[in-house]
């Protein structure tokens, strides 16, 4: 799946505003707008890496190593992701200001 | 409403609500007494509840300048009371405490939150787990304290409702009148332990009742919970961030799970097994 909105030279960032809680390995988050989401160790592991400095290619070659899988795939993964992250309002759009 | 109100009962506390109740009916006050008897205290009563016989002989509750129900039967308006205080009750612990709409007791010094909607047998299974011997806590509303993350009780009277009954028929009220509705029966009076007023808590439940499903209790993960958890914390909105902070910090010290209950006994086995199986790593962690 190829995003129309996030490539590999996307430098995805996690929105400022949100509440975040740690338990266990997985990641609670709350936004403003009073959803909640949970995110498994895994996807935890990728909104770690969205810092607003990291291409897509740099998180998926980090993610790589850690977990010796191929980046191709991963790279896919990542940008489904953030897709999904997305469409739940909890990324600042590529342009966005903040 | 102009009859003198001749019987009085209170002063109670259901959280930061501290309240009496006055009638000019006898027989209300004295089920007030039974029921809320877990809720007596010394504080002197900000306010108190009026319950007046109407010219069609319903009896109305009235509460400063408002009507909180009327009903003909003395469940009815025991029901609209206790609805009403439940409300006092979260409103006035939410300001400074995370409150959960889940029932609570305590065996061994471990908390045991039942958290769940309506209707997933917050009190069928409080009060089966009263009659194994736990303490008693709540119902319905339990407080967490912020600064130390202990359990805060809430020990109303539980509201059986007539779908319970036949699981709970040994706590029948003796009086006829009180047993039609909903009962209340006081925490107290359903085992053999007590009420216990603060408690950390070591096991925390999300209940699913399921007629005719096997009993289960299976672990959940704390940040599963906790995302169940903040649709069951009252007034949520209001403090959001503490609400999930507060819980999170508390979910660190437990054991979480799901029971999905089918057979009240062996949720009970379940439960107690998950107690006894907290107490043992806490204590082989020491």
């Amino acid at each position: 799946v190829i995003s129309p909105l996030w490539t590999e030279l996307s430098v995805p960032r996690l929105r400022q505003d949100l509440h975040k809680i740690r338990l266990d390995g997985e990641l609670v988050v709350w936004q403003p707008s009073g959803d909640l989401h949970r995110f498994d160790p895994i996807a935890t592991a990728v909104v770690d890496l969205l810092d607003g400095e990291r291409t897509v290619t740099e998180i998926a070659t980090l993610l790589a190593q850690a977990t010796g899988a191929s980046p191709t795939e991963i790279e896919q993964d990542v940008l489904a992701l953030l897709d999904e992250l997305s469409q739940l309002s909890l990324l600042i759009r590529p342009g966005q200001a903040c | 409403v102009t009859a003198a109100l001749a019987f009085s009962s209170g002063p109670f506390r259901a959280h930061g609500h501290v309240f009496a109740v006055a009638s000019e009916d006898a027989s209300f006050t004295a089920y007030v007494d039974d029921a809320f008897a877990d809720l007596r205290t010394d504080r002197p009563a900000a306010a108190t509840y009026e319950v007046h016989r109407m010219p069609d002989g319903q009896l109305r509750v009235l509460f400063g300048s408002g009507s909180v129900g009327t009903g003909g039967l003395l469940s009815d308006v025991m029901a609209c009371l206790m609805w009403h205080v439940n409300q006092e009750a979260t409103w006035t612990a939410s300001r400074d405490q995370v409150v959960l709409h889940a029932s609570c007791a305590a065996l061994d010094g471990t908390g045991v939150i039942l958290a769940g909607p309506m209707e997933s047998g917050k009190t069928t299974t409080v009060a089966a787990l009263l009659g194994a011997g736990y303490g008693y806590l709540t119902d319905e509303a339990v407080a967490i304290e912020p600064e130390t993350l202990l359990l805060r009780a809430y020990p109303k009277p539980l509201s059986i409702d007539p779908g319970s009954q036949s699981l709970l028929a040994h706590l029948a009220p003796v009086h006829e009148e009180r047993g039609l509705g909903q009962w209340l029966v006081a925490g107290s009076a359903v085992g053999p332990s007590g009420c216990i007023d603060a408690v950390p808590a070591g096991v925390a439940i999300m209940l699913r009742y399921t007629p005719g499903a096997s009993t289960a209790l299976e672990p959940l993960s704390r940040a599963q919970l906790l995302v169940e958890l903040a649709g069951c914390t009252f007034h949520f909105s209001d403090e959001p961030r503490r609400n999930l902070d507060v819980t999170a910090a508390m979910l660190q010290g437990c054991d979480t799970y799901r029971l999905v209950t089918g057979n009240l006994d062996e949720a009970v086995e379940l439960v107690t097994d998950a107690v006894h199986r907290r107490n043992l790593t806490v204590e082989a962690s020491r």
